[in-house]
């Protein structure tokens, strides 16, 4: 009798050492009913797409990808998710890997630029090598890194060797931390998305934009709208496309 | 004769996510971060509390839809209900969401009866939020409390007639504010009313349980000497009538700009912050318009004239004539500034601040950047930044 409540101690024990460090979802009773845990969410401040991703927004903690070609509205988006990032208190940080960062147009989109922080690294690895860094140090709610273009020479200098390698290793960071990370892939087409890259496998929703139609008010140019699909969603329903308004005047205005 | 009403709306919080998301069958979890926000009233049963970690939250009512919280949305439903409420009482004493005191003195003279008060504030708050409220209306903010939150009966009110130290006497002792520990010693001795409690004298309660628990002694014997504090006006109008309808927009903004210029010196003296700004038209054809947007922060000259005018190019057409404009910008209060705001975030920040001297250290200070005023007065906002290095 004695043996048998200390065998249940001991296994109580090991239980807490496993959920301690891996998790609470990493160990349950088969009898224990299993707890619904429905992923915490960043809104993307166009409603259109939360409602596409089926959970009402990006989930929290996950690897996000934003593919397109430049005026596909893939800045504006990420943009406009640091800024709904910022409203719920988070700390946000841009990689700008090009040293290219329009802080005009994060201002319009509504980003708090005092409380933004930029890192401007010397080369695509060095941007890995940073955000490493910046994850295991922790404090950070959501990133951006803009972004991941010229394919052909990222995998002629093993950077997507590096680039999974990073990738394996941040994703248990990034839930536990519940950080997310967006990253913009620049390809015109997902036919031509470059091979070799890993993001297809570690991210958990991948939007595509696809730029559509210029938008007029009267004679004036006053923004466009853009087709975003999702290709993958591992939290919610895939295959979603929907149309959406990017309206630029004073604020950049999503519909 | 002093009369205070209490007026609680159960479940605020999640019964403003009911209406959003049009849901009513299953448990809803409002949170914030990690943290429960607010919960619906079968999660309550389940003893989920406001506060609680989400994981013991979903512990206790594993089939919850979660969902996260939007303050600023609750803030705005809460001020609009405190707003209809003062059309009914002259003092609004606000607790927090979805609680409030009001001065129900004198009422039975205007109403007819208290009764009739208490139907016109349930429909009033009934109006303007969709949500049904309960009342409860004493001689002391207590007593007020505890009657609204006992109220049982479907008319969702009670009216204490009797002196409060007679009304409270019968319930149970579990209503006083008291520590786990005093409520734990009182069950033991047997005492389970708040009259047996109220009967105890003062000196033996203080040398028993302690000094801190002198006060809910005081509100069971009914003295509740706690007064009602009204929040300043919240609310400012101005209001423009054109002889002729004007279909020009800059004029109209001008004219618009230039009668707020007092209230925004009245702002900035007294660092007010807006909550909501909303614009009504009356259109040549009779027709009425109204636009409306949540600032939630210091309102200055600039801001002011680029909404009003987003809100003018909003109006469809420009051809329509306006006749009457009326401004109003709602929910005025103290602005919390920067500095509270850091406290606030103080955790987060400071422990971005530690990683990002760390990557500095690490990297280079030029590889870690902050946005910096470079100009403050360029018209282009990319000119008013600029990228500083890390410590520069």
């Amino acid at each position: 009798m004695a043996q048998n409540e200390s065998r249940t101690e001991q296994l109580a024990q090991t239980i807490t050492a496993i959920e301690k460090r891996w998790g609470s979802r990493a160990i349950h009773k088969a009898r224990q009913p299993r707890l619904e845990v429905v992923p915490l969410t960043l809104s993307t401040g166009f409603q259109k797409v939360d409602q596409a991703l089926g959970i009402g927004g990006l989930p929290q903690g996950r690897i996000i990808e934003l593919i397109g070609s430049g005026t596909a509205g893939q800045v504006t988006l990420a943009a406009k998710t640091l800024c709904q990032a910022q409203r719920a208190g988070q700390q946000v940080v841009y990689v700008d890997v090009d040293h290219a960062v329009d802080l005009d147009s994060l201002d319009r989109c509504g980003v708090s630029l005092d409380s933004l922080v930029v890192l401007r690294p010397f080369s695509f690895v060095h941007a890995l090598e940073m955000t490493r860094d910046l994850l295991k140090e922790g404090g950070v709610g959501v990133i951006v890194l803009d972004r991941v273009h010229n394919p052909r020479l990222l995998a002629e200098n093993g950077a997507f060797r590096q680039f999974d390698r990073a990738l394996r290793e941040w994703t248990p960071i990034l839930s536990r931390s519940l950080c997310s990370l967006i990253v913009l892939t620049e390809t015109p087409s997902l036919s031509l998305y470059p091979r070799g890259s890993p993001l297809p496998h570690f991210a958990s929703v991948r939007l595509f934009l696809e730029w559509q139609s210029w938008l007029y008010r009267g004679h004036w140019l006053s923004g466009f709208s853009s087709r975003v699909t999702v290709a993958k969603n591992k939290t919610g329903p895939p295959r979603q496309s929907v149309l959406i308004n990017i309206i630029i005047t004073n604020h950049v205005r999503g519909e | 004769m002093h009369r205070v009403a209490y007026v609680w709306i159960p479940h605020f919080v999640a019964e403003i996510e009911r209406q959003r998301l049009g849901t009513q069958t299953r448990s809803l979890l409002v949170c914030d971060g990690t943290r429960v926000l607010g919960t619906c009233a079968q999660a309550s049963a389940l003893d989920v509390r406001e506060g609680d970690s989400l994981h013991q939250a979903l512990t206790r009512c594993p089939d919850a839809h979660v969902i996260q919280g939007n303050r600023s949305l609750y803030q705005e439903v809460w001020e609009q209900i405190l707003e209809a409420l003062g059309q009914h009482s002259p003092l609004v004493e606000e607790e927090t969401w979805g609680m409030a005191y009001l001065d129900a003195g004198g009422t039975s003279a205007l109403y007819g009866s208290e009764t009739s008060w208490c139907q016109a504030v349930r429909q009033e708050v009934q109006q303007s939020a969709r949500m049904q409220a309960q009342l409860g209306v004493a001689g002391s903010k207590f007593t007020a409390q505890v009657a609204a939150k006992s109220c049982t009966s479907s008319s969702g009110y009670q009216i204490v007639s009797q002196d409060d130290r007679s009304y409270l006497s019968s319930l149970p002792v579990d209503w006083l504010p008291l520590p786990v520990e005093t409520h734990r010693r009182l069950h033991l001795l047997g005492i389970r009313t708040i009259g047996r409690f109220a009967s105890l004298p003062a000196p033996a309660i203080a040398e028993q349980f302690g000094t801190q628990n002198l006060q809910a002694h005081r509100w069971a014997r009914g003295k509740d000497n706690r007064p009602l504090v009204g929040h300043s006006p919240r609310i400012w109008e101005a209001h423009l009538e054109f002889d002729v309808p004007e279909t020009r927009r800059e004029p109209l903004l001008a004219a618009l700009v230039a009668a707020s210029r007092q209230v925004l010196d009245d702002l900035k003296r007294g660092l007010l912050a807006v909550q909501r700004i909303c614009m009504r038209v009356r259109l040549f054809g009779g027709e009425t318009l109204e636009r409306s947007t949540w600032i939630g922060n210091m309102l200055g000259p600039r801001k002011l004239r680029t909404v009003l005018k987003s809100f003018l190019d909003s109006l469809k057409g420009d051809d329509l004539g306006i006749v009457e404009i009326w401004i109003r910008l709602t929910g005025l209060k103290a602005w919390e500034g920067r500095q509270l705001s850091l406290f606030a975030q103080q955790k987060s920040h400071l422990r971005l601040e530690e990683t990002l001297r760390k990557l500095a250290q690490k990297h280079s200070p030029g590889c870690v950047a902050r946005v910096c005023t470079a100009d403050p007065d360029a018209l282009l906002v990319g000119n008013q930044y600029r990228l500083a290095g890390y410590g520069q």
